[in-house]
């Protein structure tokens, strides 16, 4: 069954990410592909599902928990019991999805070969995060029913854990740091788990080597907090290193009710300038600091605030907790805000002149405008796909027009633009699927008037790559916090 | 070897509960030794560790020379081990497990195999979960004698059987040891062994009270008659076991091997008084070395003791002293 599932996802696959600018099928066809969509989601949720079930059945078949006699007292060598398990995992699992991989790249129009590490890595990615997980789970169970119980027991373990997590710190931050630790550290600790098992069959202290998981977790919650991770990731400059965006607080700060009960977001509007020629700036984290109030919130991740050189409008937010708000609003103070952020470059650029069809972008993926954007009256979004991972960080840009598009510039041409991918350089990004989609809409930074994209005009992809990581701070001198506005945003004067 | 199995003052505690406690035991090779006791007596923990399902909290034993802690995978070739509560991958037919047992084996003989299927009747396109207990316990020995293992356990192999299946497993039991191999056997029910075993233990609360050969031990007793027609005499000896009045006749056990009792028996009662001294059943043996040697004296459960033993009683003739 897993087989199939495994296959029917990768036949499906491509009503993920199908467009054809060329198609002339009406929208009713279009509409019938919904079904079909969600059928390709469906077999993609059901691959993860089918393999637990494959490997339940596969440890379940000799029992190694319980009265174990008949497995003990037979002339079972336990390598060779456990290798014929790996085999069959190889053979049922890893072969099936290697090769229906392989189908869904090419159907998506990659080449496989360039494709085969990031394969391979992917492979990795998905033992420690789902068969290795799933093979201790059931190794260290009795039964089907046990099985589930224990999972459904962790699932609410962690999500109320999360949930207490998320209570304590509420923020989230960006930082350049993929999670290269845990993976290694559950394949050796649960993999040695299980070949314990496997050996003494003792089933207490099998589940007991498990236990420094959670504590190893727990560990690093305490030793490396998030904003311990910001600061390690971007260093502050030396004195005589120039920021590389000057940030001005703009008039009309203003404050309102965070997603959270009790939390607050104090919204800065702000200019971005004095970004150099070809390069870019991405605003990844802010934190605020009160000194005379001794008050410092959290570093919090602050999302697409990429600067380019010119002038550029921003809005930065930071959370604070209502009662540390009712603590500060009541005088003026000195704030203190500090933003790390991201240097990057422009490098290679690729122009497609006519982006009326399918074209290929080197390191991005294959892109065409949407489908459905003609009937929606929405022709700025256009659907791209990559293999195995996100894009290497590109900008991408076009032109747009208020009043029609002309082959020649106009003065009523407007600029459009977009950041699509990171500077994560993995070879493989964990997904059950090789091929990510990726709808990317252009934006306009006049949002008052209706642009739309010039469809013969050229598309620019602006390959971005890392310069430097560093912090850059901003005083604002006797800063009043507003009062809250809860459903309505309320412009209040900016002091001074 | 000098033993198929050897254990030295085996103990086994589970928290504060020891289950065997000091068992030191001999078992030689060809015979068929029947490891009997009550219900909980520590007879499977025992037959556990000996298998190395569980592991002792002191003393060790030897299996087939090999340390029983080190007993696992290819040893396992020699040893079969059936148990009344047997696990078996229920999902396969009699004939995939049979297939899926074969290979594990290189001594596997596939002509007593077939002779085995063809005595115990087995469905073989039949799912081991939906065989009866008789039916399972029966393709459990096919999988575990068809290998001619020299040495063979089996825990409560009898227990809850119907008379017909037991008498095809004894059958096949009988033959296998007549053919020289090794059989450990546990009971709670005297009568289910005692047609065959050549050896016999006692186990009770965790203690083995006495462990010899069933010829030895029925040699070492006799059953005493003299007619008495008055109540039970209050001055009996210590060593007469189990007195009781009976049919006009006052009727004991003593031990064969002591002069002094029989002495006493003539201190007591003149010769011609004397009607009958014959060997007893094992099941009389049984009740008076339990009684003698249990630290709390109390007779085995009815169960152990069941008509297994009468029935020996009645083909005996009687003896002199």
């Amino acid at each position: 069954m897993s087989v199939f599932v495994v296959f029917a996802a990768a036949f499906t696959d491509r009503y993920l990410w199908i467009s054809d600018p060329n198609d002339s099928m009406p929208f009713a066809w279009h509409v019938a592909h919904e079904p079909l969509r969600l059928l390709a989601y469906a077999f993609v949720i059901l691959m993860p599902l089918s393999w637990g079930l494959l490997i339940e059945r596969m440890v379940h078949a000799e029992t190694l928990i319980g009265d174990r006699q008949f497995w003990i007292t037979r002339p079972i060598d336990w390598k060779s019991l456990l290798s014929a398990k790996l085999l069959f995992l190889l053979v049922f699992l890893y072969l099936p999805f290697a090769i229906a991989q392989c189908i869904e790249l090419n159907r998506a129009g990659f080449p496989i070969l360039p494709a085969l590490p990031g394969l391979l890595f992917l492979l990795i990615l998905v033992t420690g995060i789902l068969v290795v997980p799933l093979l201790t789970l059931t190794v260290l169970t009795r039964n089907f029913t046990r099985t589930l119980l224990t999972l459904l027991g962790l699932v609410i373990a962690v999500a109320a854990l999360a949930y207490a997590a998320n209570r304590f710190d509420s923020n989230s931050v960006s930082t350049p740091y993929s999670d290269r630790f845990s993976i290694p550290v559950l394949l050796v600790v649960a993999g040695f788990a299980i070949v314990f098992q496997y050996a003494r069959r003792k089933t207490w202290l099998a589940r007991g080597i498990l236990l420094p998981l959670p504590l190893v977790i727990a560990l690093m919650a305490i030793f490396m907090p998030n904003g311990s991770m910001v600061e390690a990731a971007y260093p502050r400059p030396d004195h005589l290193a120039a920021d590389p965006v000057h940030l001005t607080p703009t008039s009309g700060t203003f404050m309102r009710q965070g997603s959270d009960d009790g939390i607050f977001e104090l919204v800065f509007p702000m200019n971005a300038e004095g970004v150099a020629s070809n390069h870019a700036v991405l605003i990844d984290n802010i934190l605020a600091t009160i000194e005379d109030a001794s008050w410092t919130s959290d570093w919090q991740a602050v999302y697409n605030q990429n600067v380019l050189p010119g002038n550029y409008r921003s809005e930065l937010a930071v959370h604070l907790k209502s009662k540390d708000y009712e603590r500060l609003r009541t005088s003026p103070h000195t704030l203190i805000l500090h933003f790390s952020l991201t240097e990057v470059q422009a490098g290679h650029a690729t122009t497609i002149d006519h982006p009326n069809q399918n074209f290929s972008i080197s390191s991005f993926g294959i892109c065409a405008p949407s489908v459905m954007s003609r009937y929606f009256d929405d022709d700025r979004s256009i659907l791209c796909r990559s293999a195995l991972h996100g894009p290497d960080l590109t900008f991408i840009r076009t032109t747009g027009s208020t009043t029609g598009c002309d082959a020649q510039a106009s003065q009523d041409d407007v600029p459009l633009g977009a950041w699509e991918g990171s500077l994560n350089n993995d070879p493989a990004d964990f997904g059950l699927t090789s091929v990510w989609n990726h709808p990317i809409y252009l934006a306009n930074q006049s949002a008052d008037t209706k642009v739309s994209r010039c469809p013969d005009r050229p598309l620019h992809f602006i390959r971005y790559t890392l310069v430097r990581r560093t912090q850059t701070e901003l005083t604002i001198p006797n800063f009043r916090f507003p009062a809250p506005a809860s459903n309505t945003i309320t412009l209040v004067p900016h002091l001074p | 070897m000098e033993s198929a199995i050897a254990t030295t003052a085996l103990t086994k505690s589970f928290g504060r509960e020891t289950a065997l406690r000091d068992v030191s035991l001999c078992i030689t090779p060809g015979s068929v030794f029947a490891l009997v006791g009550p219900n909980g007596a520590g007879k499977t923990t025992l037959l556990k560790i000996l298998m190395n399902i569980l592991a002792p909290t002191a003393g060790h034993a030897t299996i087939l020379g090999l340390p029983s802690t080190e007993l696992r995978g290819h040893a396992f070739t020699n040893i079969g081990y059936v148990s009344e509560n047997q696990e078996m991958p229920e999902w396969m037919t009699v004939t995939r497990f049979l297939n899926f047992v074969r290979p594990l084996y290189p001594k596997w003989d596939s002509a007593l195999e077939a002779s085995l299927l063809q005595r115990f009747d087995l469905p073989l396109n039949r799912r081991l979960k939906r065989l009866s207990r008789g039916m399972r316990m029966k393709a459990a020995f096919v999988s575990s004698l068809a290998y001619r293992p020299s040495l063979v356990v089996l825990d409560e192999p009898l227990s809850g059987l119907d008379p017909l299946v037991r008498d095809q497993l004894v059958q096949v039991l009988r033959l296998l040891a007549r053919e020289g191999m090794t059989i450990l056997l546990s009971s709670h029910d005297l009568a289910e062994i005692e047609d065959f075993a050549t050896h016999l233990g006692f186990l009770e609360k965790g203690t083995l009270l006495f462990a010899e050969s069933i010829p030895d031990l029925k040699a070492r007793f006799r059953e005493v008659f003299i007619p008495y027609q008055s109540a039970l005499p209050a001055s009996i000896p210590s060593t007469w076991w189990q007195p009781e009045i009976r049919d006009g006749s006052l009727r004991f056990v003593v031990a064969n091997n002591a002069p002094e009792e029989i002495a006493a028996i003539h201190q007591h009662f003149p010769a011609p008084l004397i009607s009958r001294i014959e060997p007893t059943t094992l099941r009389a043996i049984f009740i008076a070395l339990a009684q003698s040697k249990s630290p709390t004296s109390t007779l085995p459960s009815p169960s152990l003791l069941s008509t297994g033993g009468q029935r020996e009683a009645a083909s005996h003739t009687a003896g002199a002293l």
